[in-house]
């Protein structure tokens, strides 16, 4: 633990005693994590499999009850469900044929009473002591999450009431997916979730946001914290031409004045939610991302794999009464954003600068003072206070 | 401009990008032309949002820009390695599907196979030549290493 959230040792990267302590404790421990969304599992029987962090996840429809269960066998641990998605009335493992009913009880176990009184299981073996792990669900606004703990607190008290507000303003009727890529980043998870939380990177690091005047510090935006540390919004409003003579007295490499785009289709914002706010980067601790970069709606599912890398899966979703003027909008704006994105390629570049520079790094530490030493919420987005929010609640859990 | 097969195009198409010749590789597409980068399971589902879509020719040549003068990323180039082109069906508005590997080269890294999928194409014949005028990368798989910034 560390009472000084100003200096975070870069060896948090690499040691892999705490990566594992990491996902028993924060991952497994009183947390939400994204695993899909509710148009995916319409119909009674629908299921659709995930992971979170590196554990199969299974989200099924049980008549209309959404129940989520780690996808393993509880015979050999070989996986139960293999498709991304499909319709079950019972689980069967294909391995030894074992089954289980939508509520996870074992109700089969092939040949368990052997075969002409020779072999099967003992005679004291009872299939009710077993069942598959499940999850506690929670649908919220179409978007489902579930937590390994039962004791977590319902989503509006996890996030408390700003968060939460904030991740309904992107929700105002059910999402549907519209497509979905994925980013492998050579990273520490924690690099690209810290990536998240830093706003003050955005408008240096993402030349084109800057370029194009699509994002400034000096626009009117804030950053709102939760009291656990971990969650945070950052937003702006559309750009007011005042703030320009700033940025340009700054002589950011950002600006390129000799640069312009012939066909800035992608540029186009349309105000659909109607408050004039055109970027909302909101974290859900511990490992999702909700942004709206213009019209462009996403879940960042994050996904651990392992000391030094993580995927993001990148969710966009829109709405089914989305105009075609809507519809267009979120298309061209798939250009701004994800892998491929002008304003977000740079994440998975610098994720693994940070990475590699950090092993045998003893005595190196991030230093994270823009703004103070608290992680306060603030009408500045020239602040560090998000990062420390983020490492006050992952201490706070780890320390546990 | 001399009159390609639609083969030769597609090949010059990908030469060109491996040579970091963003020029050449433009001058294979006609003016009023959509190119777009998506994946089978986007396709699969039905989900129109892929990874990159231009719907203009100015669209490709402001993405060439901008990764030439405005992105951050480590410089890196592609080596394409593409199969023989399949016509799926004859007449004006054939498709062309040409299956392509794609290795990445990023100096003091090792080489690593970056993609895989298929073009799917349609030209436009002129009297002047061939040039595309749709162009669909479709990737096998969803995973991108690192990032995307040059176009496949």
């Amino acid at each position: 633990m560390t009472d000084n959230l100003t200096r975070i040792p870069l060896r948090s990267y690499t040691d892999v005693d705490r990566y594992n302590d990491e996902i028993r404790k924060i991952v497994q421990g009183k947390t939400w994590h994204f695993i899909g969304f509710e148009s995916q599992i319409e119909n009674p029987g629908d299921y659709s499999t995930t992971e979170i962090a590196e554990i199969p996840v299974v989200v099924l429809n049980d008549a209309g009850a959404i129940r989520a269960y780690v996808n393993r066998c509880v015979h050999r641990g070989s996986i139960l469900c293999l498709s991304e998605k499909g319709n079950i009335n019972q689980f069967e493992c294909v391995y030894h044929g074992w089954t289980f009913d939508l509520k996870g009880n074992l109700n089969g176990v092939a040949f368990e009473r052997g075969i002409k009184g020779q072999g099967g299981m003992p005679p004291d073996f009872n299939k009710e002591e077993y069942r598959l792990r499940e999850l506690k669900v929670e649908n919220f606004c179409g978007v489902l999450f579930a937590t390994f703990d039962f004791d977590t607190p319902e989503i509006e008290k996890y996030l408390g009431p700003e968060i939460a507000a904030g991740v309904r303003r992107v929700l105002p009727s059910k999402p549907i997916v519209i497509g979905r890529t994925s980013q492998l980043i050579r990273s520490n998870w924690k690099i690209y979730v810290e990536n998240n939380h830093d706003s003050y990177h955005a408008s240096i690091l993402h030349s084109f946001f800057t370029t194009f005047k699509l994002n400034r510090l000096t626009q009117s935006g804030g950053i709102v914290i939760n009291e656990a540390g971990g969650s945070h919004i950052s937003y702006s409003k559309r750009k007011q031409e005042a703030d320009d003579q700033v940025y340009d007295s700054e002589q950011l490499r950002a600006n390129h004045d000799e640069f312009g785009l012939k066909d800035p289709g992608a540029l186009r914002f349309i105000d659909e939610l109607n408050d004039q706010i055109s970027l909302q980067i909101l974290t859900f601790f511990p490992l999702v991302v909700f942004h709206q970069i213009s019209n462009s709606l996403c879940v960042r599912q994050v996904i651990p794999r392992g000391i030094d890398r993580v995927e993001i899966v990148w969710w966009y979703y829109g709405f089914s009464n989305d105009s075609d003027e809507l519809k267009n909008a979120r298309l061209q704006q798939i250009n701004l954003v994800g892998p491929a994105g002008y304003i977000s390629m740079e994440d998975g570049a610098v994720g693994e600068f940070v990475q590699r520079n950090s092993p045998h790094s003893e005595g190196a530490d991030g230093l994270i003072m823009m703004g103070g030493n608290g992680y306060e919420s603030s009408a500045s987005r020239v602040t560090e206070a998000a990062i420390r929010g983020f490492w006050k609640q992952y201490y706070e859990m780890m320390d546990a | 401009m001399q009159k390609p097969s639609p083969e030769a195009l597609i090949t010059r198409s990908a030469i060109a990008l491996d040579r970091i010749d963003y020029a050449s590789w433009l001058e294979c597409f006609a003016e009023e032309c959509r190119y777009e980068i998506t994946t089978f399971i986007n396709l699969a589902n039905g989900w129109p949002c892929g990874l990159l879509h231009a719907f203009s020719k100015d669209q490709l040549r402001d993405r060439i820009a901008s990764i030439e003068t405005v992105n951050v990323y480590e410089p890196h180039r592609y080596r394409h390695i593409l199969s023989q082109t399949h016509q799926t069906h004859t007449g004006m508005d054939s498709i062309f599907v040409t299956a392509f590997s794609v290795y990445r080269i990023t100096a003091n890294r090792s080489t690593i196979l970056f993609a895989t999928g298929e073009y799917q194409d349609r030209f436009k014949y002129e009297a002047s030549g061939l040039s595309i005028r749709e162009r669909t990368v479709v990737l096998d798989n969803e995973q991108i290493d690192t990032l995307l910034a040059i176009p496949l």
